[in-house]
Parts: C-alpha cells; sequence; structure tokens
C-alpha cells in the first residue's frame, strides 16, 4: 500500500469526495479568515456566515454534479476499500449537507444575540457535518470510528458553545461523558469482530461473519449488544437517549437542531449499512431493535407528554421519532429499509423547521418555555402557521409529508410479515398519543389569548430574514415532499436495493414483500 | 365535459378559497361575503356537475406514487353525489348561519371551514384507499380549532376528545386498509388501493375470517364517526361546546361520513362479513335507537337532547344496512340524507335561541312561541319531520328502513357466545326499535311544549323574531325536507341502482320489491305490513 503511484491513487474514485473536498478546503478557508478578521465586526461575521453558508451549498452542488456525471449504476470502492459510494451515500449526505446549511442559516441571528465568538461555530458545524459525511461512506471499521469521533468531537464542543452559559456547559459536559462512554463500548465490539474475523473492511467481515449465521455464540450477543448499545446512544434510542433532554435543553438552540437531525440522519446511514452488511443474518439483531424501538417510541412520546419546554419536547419526540424510524430496520427488508431513508428526509425538514420556529421565538421573547406560546398567531401568524404544519407533520396529519413518511414506514413493516404487526400497532397507538403533546402547542398559539412575553413582542420587522426565508423553505418542503415523493423514494429504493448487492454473502436481504 | 375534472375541481375549489382568505381584508362583511358566494357557487357547481354527469360515473385517474401502487383517483356514484350536494348544501346554509354566531377570527374561521369541506368532500369522491385514508384524517385539525376556538366554555376538552376519539378509530381504519391491500396481493395478484379492484377482494378467495377482521377494522372507525353505542360519547360534547354552523356541519355531513364508509366498504366490499355481522349490526342500531333516545329524553340542556336525538337517528342507518336487502340499504342512504337536513335544522334552532337566551337550559325557557312565532314554526315543522310525520324527508327515511328490515329475512336467531343463541328475530328488533320513534315523538314534543309553549318568562319579554339571514337558512333546510317528504323518489330514485347493487350479494332479497319511484312511494300496504307486525 506504501509504494501507490499516482495512477493507483487515480483509481481511487477520488471524485466522488468532490464534496467532502469543497467542504474542507471551505472549512479551512472559514479558519483563515476568522484568524485575519481580529475585529469581528457585525459586518464581518455576516461575511463568515455566509462563506460557510456558499461552501456547504457548493458542497451540495458538488453532490449533485458527480451524481449527475459519475452517476453509480454499481457502489463504488474509494479510497482503497476504506470508504464506499453509493446512492445511500449521495441520499445520505445530501440530507446531512442540506440539514448543515438550514443549521447554518438559522443560528445567525440566534449566535449574535447570545455570544461575541460567531465564526468558530460554522467551522465547528462544517467539522462535524464532513465527520457525518465520511461516516455515511465508511465501509471500514477504522473509517467508522474515525469519521464517527470527528462528529462527536465537534458535537461535545458545539453543546458547550455558549461558554458564559452554566446549562450550555453542563449539556456539552454530559454529552462529553455519554459519548466517552458510547465511544468505548463501540470500540470494544468492533475491537471483537477485528478478533472475530481478522479484517476490519466491511465486505470482509461481512464474509467472514455469514459462517456463523445462526450461531449463537456469545461473542456474537456482545459484539452485537455492543455495536447496538453504541449506535442506540448515537441515534438517541432509549434506554440510551438520557443524555439527549438533558444537552438538547442546554446546548444553544440551533445545535440541538444540528443534533436531532444531522447527527441522527448519519448515524442512522452506519447503522443501515453495518445491518446489511454485517448483521443481516442474526435473528437477534432485529429482536434487539424490535424492543428498542417499542422502548423508545413509548418513552419518547409518554415522556414528551408532560414537557414544558419546547427544546426538552422536540428532545423526548426524536427520541420517539427515532423509535418509529426503527421499526424499518427491524423489519428489514429493501422496502421498509428505504421507507426511514425517506422518513429521515422528511424529517430533516419538519423537525429542522420545528427547531427553526423555536430559535425564532426564542430571539424574539427570550424563553423557551411552551406557555410562553400562547397567542402567538395574534403577533405572528406566519411563524405560528409554519410552526403548527411542522408539529402536524411530526404527528403525522395529511397533507404534510410526516402523514406520507408514517404511512409508507407503517405500511412498509406491516408488509414485511405478520410477525411485525404488533409493532406497528404499537407504533399507531403512539402516533395518536403524540398528538396530544404536538396539538398542545398548537391550541396555545392559536386558540389562546396571547401571554405577556408574546405581548411584548414588538409589531415591527424581526430583522431575522434569513432565519424565515429557510424556516420557510423549510415549511414549504413539508407541505409538499409527501404530494411529490415519487421521486424520493424511488431513489430511496434504488439505493437500498444496490446496498443489498454490496452485501458479499450470496443471500440477500430478505425477501420483498410483493 | 369528459375532458374537465369536475370532481378535482369540486375538491379543490374550497382550498383555494382557504388560501385567497388570508389575503383579503379584515373586515367581517366582505369575509361573509366572499364565503358566502364561493360556498353558494361551489353548491351551484356541484349540482350543476351532477346533472351534466348524468347517465355516466365520472372518474379521474392519474398516476401518484407508483412505487407503492397510489393513485390521484377520484369518482362519483349517485350515492357520492347526493353527499356532495349535501355537503355543499349544508356548507352553504351553515356559513350563512354563521352571521350571526361567529363574530371573531373570522379570516381563520371561513379558511377552516373550507379545509374542512375540501376533506369531507374527497372522503366522498376518493376512488383510492390511500386517497380516502388521507382526506379522512385531514379533516381532524380544522375540526378540532373551529370547536376550539369558536366553542363554548368546555371547547378545548371536547374538541381534544373528538380529535382523539376519531384517531383512534383510524388506528383499526388504517390496519384494515394494509390488510386490504395486502390481501389484493395474495388472492388478485396486484397490490392495489383502488376502489373498483378491491370491490372483487370478497370473491378472490380471501377467507371469511379475514373478511370479518378487514370488516370490523373499517367499522370500528366508521362506528365512532356514526357514532354507536357505545362509542358515542365524543358526540354530545363536541356538540354542545360547538358553535351553531359547525354543530350543524358535525351533524349534517360528518356523522355521514361514518355512514358513507360503513355503506362503501364494510358493506360494499365484504358482503360475506356483513352477512355473518348483520345480526349483531341490527342488535346494536336498536341499541343506538332505544338507548339514546332514553338519553334524550332526560336531558336538561336543549342541545344535549338534539345531540342524543341525532345519536339516535343515526341508528336506523345500521338497522337499515342490517336488513341486508334493496329496500333496507336504500332507507338507510335516505335516512343519511334526512338526517343530514333534519339535524342541521335542529341545531340551527338551538342556535337561534341561544343566540337570544344565551341558555341552553330548557327549564329556563317557555313561551318562546308568543313572541318568536317564525323560529316556532321552522322548530315545529323540523321536530315534526325529525319525529317522522308523513309528507315530511324524516318518514320515508325511515319507512322504508322499517320497511326493509321487517321483510328482510336476515336472522332468524342471534348466534352468542359458546354456541348459544339469542331468540331475537331481526322483525322482533326492528318492531322494538319502532318503539324508537315513538320515544322521539315523545321527547321532540315534550321538547317543544317546553320551550315554546306555556308562560313566557318576563326575561325573555323583549326578544326579537328571527332575522332575515335566520330566516334564509331555516327556510333554506325546511324546504328541501319538506320537498323530499313530497316527492321522496327524487332521492330514492337515484339510489336504486346503488342499493340493488350493494344487495346483490345477499342471498335475503326481501320477496316484495317496492315498485320503483312514485309520488306516493311508500304504500300503504307497507305501512300496513309494518303495523301488522308490531301488533303481533
Amino acid at each position: 500500500m506504501f509504494d501507490m503511484s499516482l495512477s493507483q491513487l487515480g483509481q481511487q474514485n477520488l471524485i466522488y469526495l468532490l464534496p467532502e473536498g469543497i467542504l474542507t478546503l471551505g472549512l479551512m478557508l472559514v479558519i483563515v479568515l476568522t484568524v485575519v478578521s481580529h475585529q469581528k465586526t457585525v459586518q464581518e461575521n455576516d461575511a463568515l456566515m455566509q462563506t460557510s453558508l456558499v461552501t456547504v451549498l457548493l458542497s451540495l452542488g458538488a453532490l449533485v454534479w458527480t451524481h449527475v456525471n459519475a452517476p453509480l449504476t454499481t457502489a463504488q470502492s474509494v479510497a482503497f476499500g476504506s470508504l464506499t459510494a453509493d446512492l445511500l451515500g449521495v441520499l445520505v449526505r445530501a440530507v446531512l449537507l442540506a440539514g448543515a446549511g438550514i443549521t447554518i442559516a438559522i443560528s445567525h441571528r440566534f449566535l449574535q444575540q447570545n455570544t461575541r465568538i460567531i465564526s468558530d461555530f460554522y467551522v465547528l458545524i462544517m467539522g462535524a457535518t464532513l465527520g457525518g459525511m465520511v461516516l455515511t461512506m465508511a465501509s471500514d471499521l477504522i473509517a467508522v470510528f474515525v469519521a464517527l469521533e470527528t462528529m462527536s468531537i465537534t458535537s461535545f464542543i458545539l453543546a458547550g458553545y455558549l461558554r458564559k452559559n452554566n446549562r450550555s456547559a453542563e449539556a456539552s459536559f454530559k454529552y462529553l461523558i455519554y459519548g466517552g462512554v458510547g465511544t468505548a463500548v463501540f470500540l470494544f465490539g468492533l475491537s471483537l469482530i477485528y478478533g472475530l474475523t481478522g479484517s476490519t473492511n466491511f465486505s470482509e467481515i461481512g464474509m467472514a461473519m455469514a459462517q456463523y449465521q445462526g450461531v449463537a455464540h456469545p461473542t456474537l450477543v456482545v459484539i452485537m449488544l455492543m455495536v447496538a448499545a453504541a449506535l442506540a446512544y448515537k441515534l438517541s434510542i432509549a434506554p440510551f437517549h438520557m443524555w439527549a433532554p438533558d444537552v438538547y435543553e442546554g446546548a444553544p438552540t440551533p445545535v440541538s437542531a444540528f443534533l436531532s437531525v444531522v447527527s441522527k440522519t448519519a448515524a442512522f446511514a452506519v447503522t443501515i449499512r453495518l445491518l446489511v452488511i454485517i448483521f443481516s443474518g442474526f435473528a437477534a439483531w432485529p429482536l434487539l431493535w424490535g424492543i428498542l424501538a417499542v422502548l423508545s417510541m413509548t418513552i419518547g412520546n409518554f415522556v414528551a407528554l408532560k414537557q414544558t419546554n419546547i427544546k426538552r419536547l422536540l428532545a423526548y419526540s426524536t427520541v420517539a421519532h427515532a423509535g418509529y424510524m426503527l421499526l424499518g430496520l427491524v423489519s428489514g427488508t429493501t422496502v421498509s429499509v428505504g421507507s426511514i431513508l425517506f422518513y429521515l428526509v422528511t424529517y430533516l425538514f419538519m423537525n429542522l423547521g420545528a427547531f427553526a420556529s423555536a430559535i425564532a421565538f426564542s430571539n424574539m421573547t427570550h424563553t423557551d418555555e411552551i406557555n410562553a406560546y400562547q397567542g402567538l398567531v395574534y403577533k405572528r401568524p406566519g411563524l405560528a402557521l409554519g410552526l403548527s404544519l411542522c408539529l402536524l407533520s411530526l404527528t403525522g396529519i395529511p397533507i404534510t409529508a410526516g402523514f406520507f413518511a408514517k404511512f409508507f414506514l407503517f405500511q412498509a413493516v406491516a408488509m414485511s410479515g405478520p410477525m411485525y404487526l404488533w409493532l406497528v400497532g404499537i407504533a399507531l397507538v403512539n402516533s395518536t398519543v403524540s398528538l396530544a403533546y404536538y396539538i398542545n402547542i398548537i391550541r396555545l398559539m392559536v386558540v389562546k389569548e396571547p401571554s405577556d412575553a408574546v405581548k411584548a413582542i414588538p409589531d415591527a420587522a424581526d430583522n431575522q430574514a434569513l432565519l424565515e426565508t429557510t424556516l420557510a423553505v423549510c415549511v414549504v418542503m413539508t407541505l409538499v415532499l409527501g404530494i411529490f415523493a415519487s421521486p424520493v423514494l424511488e431513489f430511496s429504493k434504488n439505493s437500498i436495493e444496490q446496498l443489498a448487492q454490496e452485501r458479499p454473502t450470496v443471500v440477500g436481504l430478505a425477501p420483498v414483500s410483493k | 365535459m369528459e375532458n374537465i375534472p369536475i370532481l378535482s375541481i369540486l375538491i379543490f375549489l374550497p382550498i383555494v378559497y382557504a388560501l385567497i382568505i388570508p389575503f383579503l381584508p379584515d373586515d367581517n362583511k366582505v369575509l361573509n361575503t366572499f364565503s358566502t358566494v364561493g360556498s353558494g357557487l361551489l353548491f351551484v357547481l356541484s349540482a350543476l356537475f351532477w346533472w351534466l354527469s348524468a347517465g355516466h360515473a365520472p372518474m379521474e385517474t392519474r398516476a401518484w406514487l407508483p412505487q407503492l401502487h397510489i393513485n390521484y383517483s377520484v369518482g362519483a356514484d349517485s350515492l357520492s353525489w347526493l353527499l356532495v350536494v349535501l355537503t355543499t348544501f349544508l356548507l352553504f346554509m351553515a356559513v350563512i348561519a354563521s352571521y350571526t354566531s361567529i363574530h371573531k377570527r373570522l379570516k381563520l374561521y371561513y379558511s377552516m371551514i373550507f379545509v374542512l369541506t375540501t376533506s369531507i368532500l374527497g372522503v366522498f369522491l376518493a376512488r383510492d384507499l390511500f386517497l380516502f385514508f388521507l382526506f379522512w384524517e385531514l379533516e381532524l385539525i380544522p375540526m378540532y380549532l373551529l370547536i376550539a376556538i369558536w366553542g363554548g366554555p368546555r371547547r378545548e376538552f371536547a374538541a381534544i376528545k373528538f380529535v382523539l376519539y376519531t384517531l383512534f378509530g383510524s388506528i383499526f381504519m388504517f390496519a384494515a386498509i394494509l390488510g386490504a391491500f395486502f390481501l389484493a396481493g395474495t388472492f388478485m395478484g396486484q397490490n392495489t388501493f383502488a376502489f373498483d379492484q378491491l370491490a372483487n377482494l370478497s370473491g378472490s378467495g380471501v377467507a371469511v375470517t379475514a373478511q370479518i377482521l378487514l370488516f370490523l377494522g373499517f367499522f370500528l372507525a366508521f362506528a365512532i364517526k356514526l357514532p354507536m353505542v357505545p362509542f358515542h360519547t365524543w358526540l354530545p360534547d363536541a356538540h354542545v361546546e360547538a358553535p351553531t354552523p359547525i354543530s350543524m356541519l358535525l351533524a349534517g355531513i360528518l356523522l355521514k361520513m361514518g355512514a358513507y364508509g360503513m355503506v362503501r366498504f364494510c358493506f360494499g366490499w365484504f358482503p360475506q362479513a356483513a352477512e355473518i355481522l348483520a345480526p349483531y349490526l341490527v342488535l346494536l342500531g336498536m341499541i343506538n335507537i332505544i338507548y339514546t333516545a332514553g338519553v334524550a329524553m332526560v336531558q336538561a340542556d336543549l342541545k344535549k337532547l338534539i345531540a342524543y336525538s341525532s345519536v339516535s337517528h343515526m341508528g336506523f342507518v345500521l338497522l337499515g344496512l342490517g336488513a341486508l336487502n334493496a329496500v333496507g340499504i336504500k332507507g338507510a342512504i335516505f335516512q343519511m340524507i334526512s338526517h343530514g337536513l333534519i339535524s342541521a335544522g335542529l341545531f340551527m334552532i338551538v342556535g337561534t335561541l341561544y343566540n337570544r337566551t344565551h341558555t341552553r337550559m330548557i327549564a329556563e325557557m317557555g313561551g318562546f312561541g308568543k313572541n318568536l312565532p317564525t323560529i316556532y314554526f321552522f322548530a315545529l315543522l323540523i321536530a315534526l319531520a325529525s319525529l317522522g310525520l308523513p309528507l315530511l324527508a324524516g318518514f320515508p327515511a325511515e319507512t322504508l328502513v322499517f320497511y326493509g328490515a321487517f321483510l328482510s329475512k336476515a336472522f332468524d336467531v342471534i348466534p352468542w357466545f359458546g354456541g348459544a343463541q339469542l331468540n331475537l328475530s331481526i322483525q322482533t328488533l326492528t318492531v322494538i326499535s319502532a318503539v324508537g320513534v315513538v320515544l322521539g315523538a315523545a321527547y321532540l314534543l315534550w321538547m317543544l311544549q317546553r320551550v315554546f309553549m306555556g308562560p313566557l318568562f318576563p326575561k325573555w319579554g323583549d326578544l326579537k323574531d328571527a332575522s332575515v339571514s335566520e330566516v334564509f337558512v331555516l327556510s333554506g333546510l325546511a324546504l328541501p325536507i319538506l320537498i323530499f317528504g313530497l316527492v321522496p323518489g327524487w332521492i330514492a330514485d337515484p339510489l336504486e341502482s346503488v342499493s340493488v347493487d350493494l344487495s346483490k350479494p345477499f342471498g335475503v332479497q326481501t320477496e316484495a320489491v317496492l315498485p320503483p319511484a312514485k309520488p306516493n312511494y311508500v304504500s300503504t300496504a307497507a305501512l300496513a305490513d309494518q303495523r301488522e307486525g308490531e301488533s303481533h
């Protein structure tokens, strides 16, 4: 490997890393610009934000450009097999970049109000996104670990970004401790995999693991438990979700938004890849995830009922949604796993829309208490409408995309076999329960008379045009994505079918229900 | 004509209104006028489109999400058309009724009303099960806000109760939808949500047990909506708290969504299951009629009384459907229409009284006949229609139901748990249900007596009689009640083919099929038969 020539490097399909390359260059540029501009004036901060946003958009453009010009009809090995370029990677990285772009756009005004040091924030966001993107493509244990750590460590700093705020520091510390334990467990699991199979490469591991199919060796169980626990921590799945409410509440709201979407999406991508390539033959794996899914949606929804802070509520809501999405992994057919991808795309817009609304509200009122939202419709009808639509989408009420996402996912899981019907039933009951707390916010905003906090909002415009535009984009996407779901569904289906072909063993995924 | 998507225009025109309304000036007069003209246009269009498409059933199908076999598919047969025109008509009436009962936040109010209309029209016109479910769920949020913002003191509780009940039913409907989708793939080689294909499901070799499960899945969702005892408790709450126009829409149309679903899916698609379950449906229908009539009798709150009477009358739909013959099914559908008009009218009466007195307690009313003669007149007319007086719309509906049920051979005994059986034939249950008519007469007449007759309380001395808009709404509702009472054929004739088709799979036709449509539609012979049966 050390005597690689230039021609070998040319065969490594580095073209598929173009988005990562652009993001890295932009990231470094912003660092340099930050150092150059000592003054940190408003204009300079605006320029740094714009540079970061343009970088992310360019990276997204590069992703699309590569996809159009070098279409991935089959999965391509990248960088000596440590990464894989495939449709799953394209779709998920697009979600990550969109999530990063939205986060940058919705955070600027919030940062201006809460801290003097702004530009580092964007560097960290881009760094975490870069980690997530590599994680999505990783097909080697070392690459998985490095990418995961890149994403995690930047996230720890982000959670504690408001240095003078005790809650933020606490959130960061808690996240760090949990993250440390999670990493250790994950690493232990990975080392056992290496010990068992003698390789760090996914397909080689998959091939070696195929011979253990149906074997209930304690080592395999330990591996599965450890890997699953670490991933569940990253996905904020109950009972590994304890950090999420505290971190989401304490961290700056844009960071909570970022963690709930970008970090989670990347973790889902690697979970899907691990499931399909390495663990697909193991019966205990779906059982394990099934239990976690039920726990997660039930705990998430029922605890959310009692929340009084919108960030905590959204934290528990993400726990519940992770539970729904896990169902797709449990049944594990190409259709059901594909539905997770559609759900993730939907979730990107509806959840970031909800967070963007919460940010817009706290920018105006400096509070995250749900009761403060009373009567918002009288002062800011647009914001109230936007947040309502995002919350309805999270509930799964038509005509929003959330309805379609839930329908597709639950349908796919139910079609996978009669033993999954119970899971769908539990998910549906949970979905009904979730209506109670989502609609409560809508009730406060629309039905009630204005609260003191809302009355104090000035009648003048808010000077947060970028945030409002981004929120509008999220809401519009939430409204139309379901109606025009066909292309995304097609792409999701193709990605998972392609991933299934990447499996080294002769056995494919479980047969797709017709 | 063939190329114009008339059904899509009808479904989405209200949404267009809802999108225009936020940009109108915030002036109650402008908003009232816009909504009146808009809903009037919708009513005229729906009637016109029905008339223009006479002779063929319009159908629009476009591929939507081919990966999941979902199409955008809407269509209309006479059952759909009747309910669509009823919807647009009651919408028009409800909008005019809003003049006097809704004074705040009119923009949001009318937007929500029109979103609600789209969802209701979508439910009646959808020909794809996914689309149907989408429209079915879409109705929740507008209705929630309409009750929660413009309702009475306990409005928020009533609104959330309504939503949670409906959503609970949706769980079972969702399961049934997936079941039907899955079985279509297994037995017909094609996973599908299309109505016309799913209608063949029962003949494709699906086990009867599976059919019964699907029937029950759909039935539970629709029974909550209908509402059927014991799932009816959301309705008195919702009605009491809802403002008058919303009560009109709720009783007039939303309950019909449940009845429509039963006719279309439960009976249309799973006739074998319907045949097995018919005894229980009739039994439940009988309980619905008698029990809620009894509950209505003791209500101190005028609106609650009307609400329970509304539930009671929806029991006739179950009875008629359970008869499993063309006459009974036709009666059930007729009852949907006449109940829509009558209950909307009764709620309008309650609303006009409440606007004047700000109380709904019967004990605080009395003698209104003296100073509110116009309202009294309409109250009398509509209440008499409700209790089934001949020549008014309630009479042919109930008579058809009783006639169909009494001549039905659907069952002689009801199989019960453990091999036992209840010795109740459909005739016995019909006769017991007929007592409900007597009870209905009792509580309605007693109500009229307590509210409109007797001495007038001094504090009500200066009440003003109905305003122009109120007279318009009341006469608008009274007129069709009168017309369809005099010429029931105008509703019954279009339903002939639908009800005959629906009853075809059942082997329990009445031997005597009514002659098609004459002005004296319900023959005296039929009544004589019925009386004879009751005296046995």
